[in-house]
């Protein structure tokens, strides 16, 4: 909740910068609520409109629950290590 | 400090730690609202989180004195309806993330003014009534 404006600000400015292909370590990352999710869908869209690609790591359980009930586990690609998202992005 | 309150309250009457982290979830996007709609409205009173276990059902409460739920967002969020495609996704997120979380959970106008957002977790604890104070 606190670190979401954060990101907004960093996922805004990768993009400008014209990178549309980027991955979102959640790695450190032991709550989220629907600010964040709403963070991550606006990063989403961004990298959309360039058809980019915008995918997460995570592995923590509470992370994970709250992105499989909103449905988001199907739109955002999830993995379990920064490595293995390189490598199928 | 809301949600780690909340999540103390549920563990205490013996909800699981997944259940704990949901009563988080759900206490910190009650909050989230509250705090918006305090903000907004420029109301200056506090934002009371109210927790009451009776029966095996814990019983937490936010209620705020904002302007109040829209009444169609209010009607949304019960059915089920608030999702992204009906374009209601912005700001209902949280309320429905509390409704897929803990079925029994409301979204009521309050008599005077503002919003009680109230959800029911069950457990299997003691008749023993926690009430928090309000938070600054």
């Amino acid at each position: 909740m606190f670190t979401a404006p954060k990101l907004r600000e960093r996922l805004v400015e990768t993009v400008d910068q014209g990178r549309y292909r980027i991955i979102v370590n959640l790695q450190g990352v032991s709550f989220m609520d629907s600010t964040g999710l709403g963070t991550l869908v606006g990063g989403l869209k961004r990298v959309k409109e360039h058809e980019g690609i915008l995918s997460l790591v995570c592995s923590s359980r509470p992370v994970l629950r709250v992105l499989s009930i909103t449905g988001l586990n199907n739109v955002f690609p999830i993995h379990e290590s920064v490595e293995q998202a390189i490598a199928s992005s | 400090m809301a949600r780690m309150f909340a999540g103390s309250v549920a563990r205490h009457y013996g909800a699981d730690e997944d259940v704990v982290e949901d009563v988080k979830v759900a206490v910190s996007e009650a909050c989230t609202n509250s705090v918006k709609a305090h903000h907004d409205s420029g109301t200056p009173e506090p934002i009371e989180l109210r927790a009451r276990e009776q029966n095996g059902d814990l019983t937490f409460e936010v209620v705020d004195s904002g302007k109040g739920i829209d009444t169609e967002l209010q009607d949304a969020v019960q059915q089920g309806a608030a999702t992204p495609a009906a374009g209601l996704y912005e700001g209902s997120l949280g309320l429905t993330l509390i409704r897929s979380l803990f079925p029994r959970a409301e979204i009521l106008r309050n008599e005077d003014r503002g919003t009680t957002v109230r959800f029911v977790v069950p457990v299997e604890g003691s008749q023993e009534d926690v009430e928090v104070p309000p938070l600054g």
